[in-house]
């Protein structure tokens, strides 16, 4: 539906430029990051936003050639965050959520629904080429 | 006036039986706040009942009778309801009440504990946590209230999404967040934990705000299948490594299949006239409630003036005198 497309709320491209050099677990250029997000956005969108998270202190940057490359600020505490985050992960999977107050995006599956969405994703993959973890019948 | 008081548990029984194909019909938008206020609505209405039920048949015992100023064996509602139907039905209401405060004291456990849980947590953004974990995990979480919530992903979730799917799991978390779902989930769970048979209600409560959900975020990409299949990419990934033991909690809540058929199917037709019988069976329920209290209230005043007259006892004079 190319036609409701309606563009990002406000503060979802940040989010989105997070996650994606989250995802990419290095740092990044603005025209790499700009590639990875694969949306028509603007060179200099990206620039702005990598600049404005910079200045936020989300993000560290260095000097890469003639630009700037971002990262996620890893940091000397990467161990004790990991550590907390598994405390975190480990809180809302278990115990932590009796009363419901949080909300999962993944769904638990039956043995049925495995076979949907396994042929979902192979579908997706037939039809534009995309590269996912079931590359199914392209 | 025993009959009338079935009223408002045969409506939620009705509520409960129809609750799965009146939400189907709306639009998830209309349908997660019509649910909840139908199902806290009816709840209310049957705490009601059960507290005048019981209220009935504890005064006829002397003691309570002389508190509240009438004597006891002056003609009450419900005349006609065994005592011992009344002690049970006071003994159900406390027992209700009682689950519906341990309730609310989880919540804010469980709150409390992902508030300290959050901030351990770096925030990356303004609502965006990112843990290093490798284990594929997405929540929002209605903590910190003063950012309006945090959206929690492990790094794991995040590499395996290629790029526009990435951006529809963070586009349902934030519209979770955004639009307050979890206030409609928790008050739905709460009214059917002081009223039980209202259990099918509150599931369609928290598969609605689910639907609603993953439609912003369809509108947001601009294409609801990118948002099925990060939903499938997902959900594959992070059910295979966990134990089946471990699913007992969540096992009915999250209908995978209606949301990928609502993503991926025609456009559903909604039909507005679906929110007529819920509405209907929330204001019959609650207009019940509402007359059984007035006329328990008038019978027992009714039984204060004439025991006033009988006795002449001080404290009525007042009430008689006021009137």
């Amino acid at each position: 539906m190319p036609g409701s497309r309606r563009g990002r709320p406000r503060g979802a491209l940040e989010r989105d430029v997070l996650a994606c050099l989250a995802a990419a677990g290095r740092a990044l250029s603005p025209g790499e990051v700009r590639a990875e997000l694969g949306d028509d956005l603007a060179y200099t969108t990206v620039m702005t936003t990598l600049s404005r998270l910079h200045a936020k202190g989300a993000l560290s940057r260095q000097q890469a050639g003639r630009g700037f490359v971002y990262a996620l600020p890893g940091g000397p505490d990467g161990a004790q965050a990991s550590m907390t985050a598994h405390r975190m992960l480990q809180l809302l999977n278990t115990g932590g959520d009796r009363a419901g107050v949080l909300s999962r995006f993944v769904a638990d599956l039956r043995p049925e629904d495995e076979e949907l969405l396994t042929g979902l994703l192979a579908e997706g993959a037939g039809r534009d080429g995309s590269v996912g973890e079931y590359p199914g019948r392209t | 006036m025993i009959a009338l008081g079935l009223v408002p548990f045969a409506c939620s029984l009705l509520l409960a039986l129809t609750a799965r194909r009146l939400a189907g019909r709306l639009n998830p938008v209309a349908a997660a706040p019509l649910l909840t206020l139908a199902a806290l609505a009816t709840s209310l209405a049957t705490g009601i009942v059960l507290c005048l039920a019981g209220f009935t048949a504890l005064a006829r015992i002397p003691l309570v009778a002389s508190l509240g100023g009438f004597r006891a064996d002056h003609r009450l509602p419900w005349a006609g309801l065994a005592p011992g139907w009344g002690v049970a039905a006071a003994a159900l209401a406390g027992v209700l009440l009682a689950s519906a405060l341990v309730y609310l004291s989880h919540v804010a456990w469980d709150l409390a504990r992902a508030h300290r849980a959050c901030q351990d947590l770096t925030p990356a953004g303004d609502q965006l946590m990112i843990t290093p974990d490798e284990h594929p995990a997405a929540y929002s979480l209605p903590v910190p209230l003063r950012q309006g919530g945090a959206i929690v992903v492990s790094a794991g979730m995040l590499r395996l999404l290629p790029a526009d799917e990435r951006r529809a799991l963070l586009a349902h978390e934030s519209a979770h967040l955004r639009r307050f779902h979890i206030g409609f989930v928790l008050l739905a769970s709460l009214a059917a934990t002081a009223n039980p048979l209202l259990r099918p209600v509150a599931r369609q409560v928290r598969l609605a705000v689910e639907l609603w959900a993953d439609q912003l975020a369809a509108r947001e990409v601009g294409d609801p299948t990118v948002v099925a299949r990060a939903l499938a990419r997902a959900s594959l990934a992070a059910s295979r490594p966990r134990q089946p033991g471990a699913f007992r909690l969540a096992v009915a809540e999250s209908d995978v299949r209606a949301r990928v058929r609502a993503l991926t199917g025609l456009p559903p037709r909604f039909r507005p006239w679906a929110a007529a019988p819920v509405l209907g069976l929330a204001l019959a329920a609650s207009a019940i409630a509402v007359a059984l209290t007035f006329a328990v209230h008038n019978q027992i005043e009714t039984a204060q003036y004439v025991s006033a007259h009988q006795h002449g006892s001080s404290t009525t004079i007042v009430v008689v005198a006021k009137r």
